[in-house]
C-alpha cells in the first residue's frame, strides 16, 4: 500500500503569452518510509507538480489528474481538510531558506504556530516543544535561538528551522524542494545527514527534490527523472545509476562528479521554454539520439526492468559512458 | 557527442518579442486606453481653444447672466454672462500648461540629480538625500505660497512651485533605479570594461529607468494639473480675468445658492483631466512593469 | 534600533536647520522693506531708522538669524503686525489643524487600509476593480472641489451640516465634531487613496512572498495568513508612506481651513502671506517644516517598531 498516489497530474498556467504546461500527465507513488527523488532541470516542472498536490500554487494554475492520500484526493478535497493535512500530514520545505521564513516573527513563534494550529498546544508548551525541535534538527543553543529572528540567523540554520517547522506534527510525509541548493556545499552534507537522520529515527517519507543526482545517490531509495513537464525515467536508485536508459539521464549522470569518471560533460542546450514545446519527444533537439521518429512522435513510459520506467524510443546507457 | 542547440531558434528577436508583448497588453486595457484619448482630447482642446471654443473666454453676455444651459450656452453663463463651457475649453490652456511644463522641469531637476546621488552614493547621496528631505519638509503649498510671495502670483511662477513640489518625489524614484541599476551586471561588465562614466550612464542607466520615469511622469501631470487649480482658487495662479479652472472655482464660490452648476463644471473638467492621466499612468505601469514583463 | 533612531533624529536636526536657514533667507528675499510695513502710515525716516533698529534690523544677517533662532529656541518667534506674540498665535491655531488632521488620518488609515487588503486578497475580482477604481477617482479629484460639492449636498440643499465655521470641542463637543465631519472627510479622502494604493501593492508583494507560501503549507488558516504573515509585513511598507503623505496633508489642511472657514494653522499661513506679515510668515513656515520633520521621526519610530531587523541588531551572528 502506498501513502500517495499521483495519478495523470497535469498543470497549466495561463499567462499572457497563453498556456503553458508545466507538468504533463505526471503518474507517480510514494511508499511508507520511503525516500523518493525527484531529479531535473529547474523549470522542469518538479518543484510545481508538488506545490499543486497542497494546491500551493497561484490561481493562475488549473491543476487536473488525482492525488490520492489517506483516502482522500487532495486536488478535490474541501479547503478545511486540505489545512488539516498541510503542516500536519504532510509537511513543506522550501528552497528558499532566507525567503521562506517571515523576516517579522520569531523564529520559535513561527514553528510554534504549527503546533498550537494542528495539535493545540498552549503557547507556553509549543514554545517549549519549538525547543526540542530545534535541538533535533541540531540547532546549537536552542534556548536562545528560539527568540531570535530569521535575519540573525545563517543560511543553514534558517533551513534547518524550516526543517522542525515542518516535523513540528510529525508529518507522514516531508517535501523537501531543493533543501541545500541555496547552502555551501558543507552546510549541505549536514542537511542531507538530518534528512536520512529523520527517516530512520520518525520512519517519515520523505520526496526529495533536487537537480543533482549526487544529493539523490546518497538519500533516495528510488529516483524520478522528470524533462519539460514529464517523467521521462523511474528506477530504484542502484538500477538508475548502474543502467541508466534516458539519454537525459545519461546527460545528468555525466554531469555528476565522480572519482575515476573522468572529464565532467554538460548537456548542451537549454530546457526548452514550455510555451514552445517541440512537437515530438522534448528532449529531441538536445538529444545525440534524436531522429525523425524522436522529432515527430512523443515517447510512451514502457517498462524495461523491475520497477525501471522510461519514455524514450532509444533507451540504453551510454556508450562512451561505460568506457 | 552531437548534442544539437537549437534553442537559439525557438526564441525570437526578443525586442520584437516584448514590443509585441507590450502592444498587446495595451490593447487588453480599455481603461488605459480611454485614459489616452481623453488626455489627447484636453491637450487638443487646449491647443485648439481659439478655433473650437463658441465665445472668446472674456466676451460677456449681458442679456444672460447667470443664465441656464441653453443652445446658445451649452453649459450656460456665469455672473458676468460669460460662456461657461468657452471659458472652460480656454481654461485647458493653463491646466495643461502648469501640468505639463510643472512635470518637464520637475523632471529636469530630478533625473539627473537623482542619477548621481544613485549612481555614486558617498557623500553626493548623503548630501542629497538631505536636500530632498528639507524640499519635502516643505509641503508644495508652501514653497508656491512662499514663490507668490516673493515673485507676485502668476502662472509661471506656479508652474515653478509646482515642479519644485514635485521635484523630491521624481529624486527618490530616480536615485533607487540609480541604485539598482547600478548593480546590474552589464552594468558591471561596462565598468570592467573601461567605459567611461557619462557613456554608462547614457547607455545603460538612463535607457532602463526610462519605463519608470514615463510612468512617474504621467501620473506627476494630473498632481500639477490639481496643484494648479488649488494655487489659482487661492488667488496664487493664474490671475483673472485669464480664465483657469481654479479661478472660475474661486468665482463660483460667491453663488454656491444660486447657481451651484458654476462650481459644478470647472470641477469635473479637473476630475476628467487628471482621471484620464491617472489612467493612462496606471496603465502604462502595469503594462511595462518589469516583473511582468516576460 | 538606537543606532538606527539616533541616525534618524541627527539627520531631522540637520533638516531643520537647513529649514530654518531657509525660511530666514526666504522671508529676507521677500520684496519690501519690513521696517517700512511695520511703520504702516508713517514713512518718516527717522522713525523707521528706529524701528530697524528695535527689531534688530540694522545688524548684519547671521547675527540677526542667530539671535532670531535663539529666540525660537525659548519659545519667543517675535511679535507680528499687530504686536501679537507670534508663538502665541500659532499654539492657540495648531490644536484645531491636529484635530482636523488627526479625524482625517484615521478616516484615511481606516478605509485606505482596509479597502487595500480587500482588493489585494480579492485581486482580479470585482472588490479589487471596484476599490482600485475608487481610490483612482479619489487620487483624480480635487479635494477642494469636493468640498465645495459637499457643501453644496449637505449644508445648502440638505442643511444636515453646517457649511462652514468651527466650534471648540470643550464648548460643544457634538457642534465640533459636525463642524469637522465634510473637512476631515475632504481630507481624508486624498489620503485614503493613496494608502489604498500603497497598501494593496504592499500586500500584493507580501501575499506572493515565500514566507506566505511556507503559512499556507503550515495549515493555517487563510486569516491568518493574510491578517498575520502578510499584513504584518505590509504595514511596515505602509508607515513609511503616511510619513510620506504628511506634506499633502498639510498642503490640503491649508486649503481645506480655507474652504470650511476653520480658524486652523493653514488658515493662519494664508493670512500670513496675503497680510504680508513676515514675522509670522516665518514663524509658520518654521513651525510647519519642524511638525512635519517631528512627525516624521515618530513614523520612524513606529517603522523601527514594525521592524525586528532594525529592532534586533543581526550582531549575535
Amino acid at each position: 500500500m502506498s501513502l500517495l498516489e499521483v495519478e495523470d497530474l497535469s498543470v497549466r498556467f495561463d499567462t499572457d503569452d497563453g498556456p503553458v504546461h508545466a507538468v504533463d500527465h505526471l503518474s507517480l507513488t510514494l511508499g511508507e518510509s520511503e525516500v523518493l527523488g525527484v531529479v531535473g532541470e529547474s523549470g522542469c516542472g518538479k518543484s510545481v507538480s508538488f506545490m499543486s498536490l497542497l494546491r500551493l500554487l497561484p490561481e493562475t494554475a488549473t491543476v487536473n489528474g488525482t492525488a490520492r492520500f489517506d483516502g482522500v484526493d487532495l486536488l478535490r478535497a474541501s479547503g478545511s481538510r486540505l489545512r488539516q493535512i498541510r503542516g500536519r500530514q504532510i509537511a513543506f520545505v522550501f528552497q528558499e531558506p532566507m525567503t521562506s521564513l517571515n523576516p517579522a516573527f520569531k523564529v520559535g513563534n513561527q514553528i510554534g504556530e504549527v503546533l498550537r494550529r494542528h495539535l493545540g498546544l498552549s503557547r507556553a508548551d509549543a514554545r517549549a516543544r519549538a525547543i526540542e525541535l530545534l535541538h533535533l534538527v541540531r540547532i546549537p543553543s536552542p534556548e536562545r535561538r528560539v527568540d531570535e529572528y530569521p535575519h540573525q540567523l545563517s543560511g543553514g540554520m534558517r533551513q534547518r528551522v524550516m526543517i522542525a517547522m515542518a516535523l513540528a506534527c510529525d508529518p507522514k510525509i516531508l517535501i523537501a524542494d531543493e533543501p541545500t541548493t541555496a547552502l555551501d556545499v558543507t552546510i549541505q552534507a549536514g542537511i542531507l545527514d538530518l534528512m536520512r537522520d529523520i527517516r530512520e529515527r520518525l520512519g517519515t517519507a520523505i520526496v526529495l527534490i533536487t537537480h543533482n543526482l549526487g544529493v539523490v545517490a546518497d538519500v533516495a531509495d528510488r529516483v524520478v527523472v522528470m524533462y519539460a513537464g514529464r517523467k521521462v525515467e523511474e528506477a530504484p536508485v542502484h538500477e538508475l545509476f548502474a543502467r541508466p536508459q534516458h539519454p537525459y539521464t545519461n546527460g545528468l549522470l555525466g554531469a555528476v562528479p565522480r572519482p575515476g569518471a573522468g572529464r565532467l560533460r554538460e548537456i548542451p542546450g537549454r530546457v526548452p521554454s514550455l510555451a514552445e514545446l517541440p512537437r515530438g519527444c522534448a528532449f529531441a533537439p538536445r538529444c545525440p539520439r534524436a531522429d525523425e521518429i524522436t522529432r515527430s512522435n512523443v515517447p510512451d513510459l514502457r517498462s524495461i526492468g523491475p520497477q525501471h520506467l522510461v519514455a524514450c524510443f532509444h533507451p540504453g546507457p551510454d556508450v562512451e559512458a561505460v568506457a | 557527442m552531437s548534442f544539437v542547440d537549437t534553442s537559439a531558434a525557438l526564441t525570437v528577436n526578443p525586442r520584437a518579442r516584448r514590443r509585441r508583448l507590450l502592444r498587446r497588453r495595451f490593447a487588453r486595457r480599455p481603461l488605459a486606453i480611454i485614459g489616452l484619448v481623453v488626455a489627447l482630447a484636453f491637450i487638443l482642446a487646449a491647443i485648439l481653444a481659439p478655433w473650437i471654443a463658441p465665445y472668446s473666454a472674456g466676451a460677456t453676455d449681458f442679456n444672460a447672466l447667470l443664465a441656464h444651459s441653453s443652445s446658445k450656452h451649452l453649459l450656460g453663463t456665469d455672473e458676468l454672462g460669460r460662456d461657461v463651457l468657452s471659458r472652460i475649453i480656454w481654461g485647458a490652456r493653463a491646466s495643461i500648461e502648469a501640468g505639463v511644463l510643472a512635470t518637464l522641469l520637475a523632471m529636469a531637476v530630478a533625473v539627473p540629480v537623482g542619477i548621481v546621488a544613485g549612481y555614486y552614493r558617498g557623500w553626493a547621496d548623503a548630501v542629497i538625500a538631505r536636500l530632498t528631505d528639507v524640499l519635502l519638509a516643505f509641503p508644495f503649498l508652501i514653497v508656491a505660497v512662499g514663490l507668490a510671495a516673493i515673485l507676485g502670483p502668476s502662472l509661471t511662477n506656479a508652474t515653478i512651485a509646482l515642479g519644485i513640489g514635485a521635484a523630491p518625489a521624481l529624486i527618490r524614484v530616480a536615485r533607487g533605479e540609480a541604485l539598482a541599476l547600478r548593480e546590474e551586471d552589464y552594468v558591471r561588465a561596462a565598468v570592467a570594461n573601461g567605459a567611461s562614466d557619462a557613456r554608462i550612464l547614457a547607455r545603460h542607466v538612463l535607457p532602463n529607468m526610462l519605463s519608470t520615469l514615463i510612468v512617474q511622469a504621467t501620473v506627476a501631470i494630473p498632481t500639477a494639473i490639481i496643484g494648479e487649480a488649488v494655487l489659482s482658487f487661492l488667488g496664487l495662479g493664474v490671475q483673472p480675468p485669464t480664465p483657469s479652472w481654479g479661478v472660475m472655482l474661486a468665482d463660483a464660490q460667491s453663488y454656491l445658492s444660486q447657481a451651484p452648476r458654476l462650481a459644478v463644471y470647472p470641477g469635473v473638467a479637473i476630475f476628467l483631466c487628471s482621471l484620464s492621466f491617472n489612467l493612462l499612468g496606471d496603465g502604462l505601469r502595469d503594462i511595462l512593469d518589469p516583473r511582468t514583463t516576460r | 534600533m538606537g543606532g538606527f533612531l539616533l541616525r534618524k533624529a541627527g539627520a531631522a536636526l540637520i533638516v531643520v536647520f537647513i529649514s530654518s536657514v531657509v525660511v530666514f533667507a526666504g522671508v529676507r528675499a521677500l520684496p519690501g522693506d519690513p521696517a517700512i510695513a511695520l511703520g504702516g502710515e508713517n514713512r518718516d525716516p527717522a522713525v523707521v531708522q528706529a524701528i530697524r533698529h528695535t527689531y534688530g534690523l540694522d545688524q548684519p544677517l547671521p547675527v540677526q538669524y542667530v539671535k532670531w533662532v535663539g529666540r525660537a529656541l525659548r519659545g519667543d518667534l517675535g511679535l507680528d503686525a499687530r504686536q501679537l506674540p507670534v508663538a502665541h498665535t500659532i499654539v492657540t491655531r495648531i490644536p484645531i489643524t491636529l484635530e482636523l488632521a488627526f479625524l482625517s488620518v484615521l478616516i484615511g488609515s481606516l478605509i485606505g487600509l482596509l479597502a487595500g487588503v480587500i482588493a489585494a486578497v480579492r485581486r482580479g475580482k470585482i472588490s479589487d476593480h471596484a476599490a482600485t477604481t475608487s481610490a483612482l477617482v479619489g487620487l483624480s479629484l480635487p479635494h477642494f472641489w469636493l468640498g465645495l460639492m459637499m457643501i453644496i449636498l449637505f449644508a445648502v440643499d440638505l442643511h444636515w451640516l453646517p457649511a462652514s465655521g468651527y466650534v471648540s470641542f470643550r464648548e460643544h463637543p457634538l457642534a465640533n465634531l459636525e463642524h469637522m465631519l465634510m473637512p476631515a472627510v475632504v481630507l481624508g479622502t486624498g489620503l485614503s487613496a493613496v494608502l489604498m494604493r500603497q497598501t494593496r501593492s504592499a500586500m500584493l508583494t507580501s501575499l506572493s512572498a515565500d514566507y506566505v507560501r511556507t503559512a499556507r503549507a503550515k495549515g493555517l488558516a487563510e486569516r491568518s495568513v493574510v491578517g498575520k504573515h502578510a499584513l504584518r509585513n505590509s504595514l511596515i511598507t505602509v508607515t513609511t508612506v503616511i510619513g510620506l503623505q504628511l506634506g499633502a496633508l498639510i498642503s490640503g489642511a491649508v486649503i481645506t481651513e480655507q474652504i470650511f472657514v476653520i480658524p486652523g494653522f493653514g488658515r493662519l499661513t494664508l493670512e500670513a502671506i496675503n497680510q504680508r506679515d513676515y514675522t509670522l510668515l516665518q514663524g509658520v513656515v518654521l513651525v510647519a517644516a519642524t511638525g512635519y520633520v517631528v512627525v516624521n521621526l515618530l513614523v520612524d519610530v513606529v517603522y523601527s517598531l514594525l521592524n525586528p531587523r532594525i529592532r534586533v541588531s543581526g550582531a549575535t551572528q
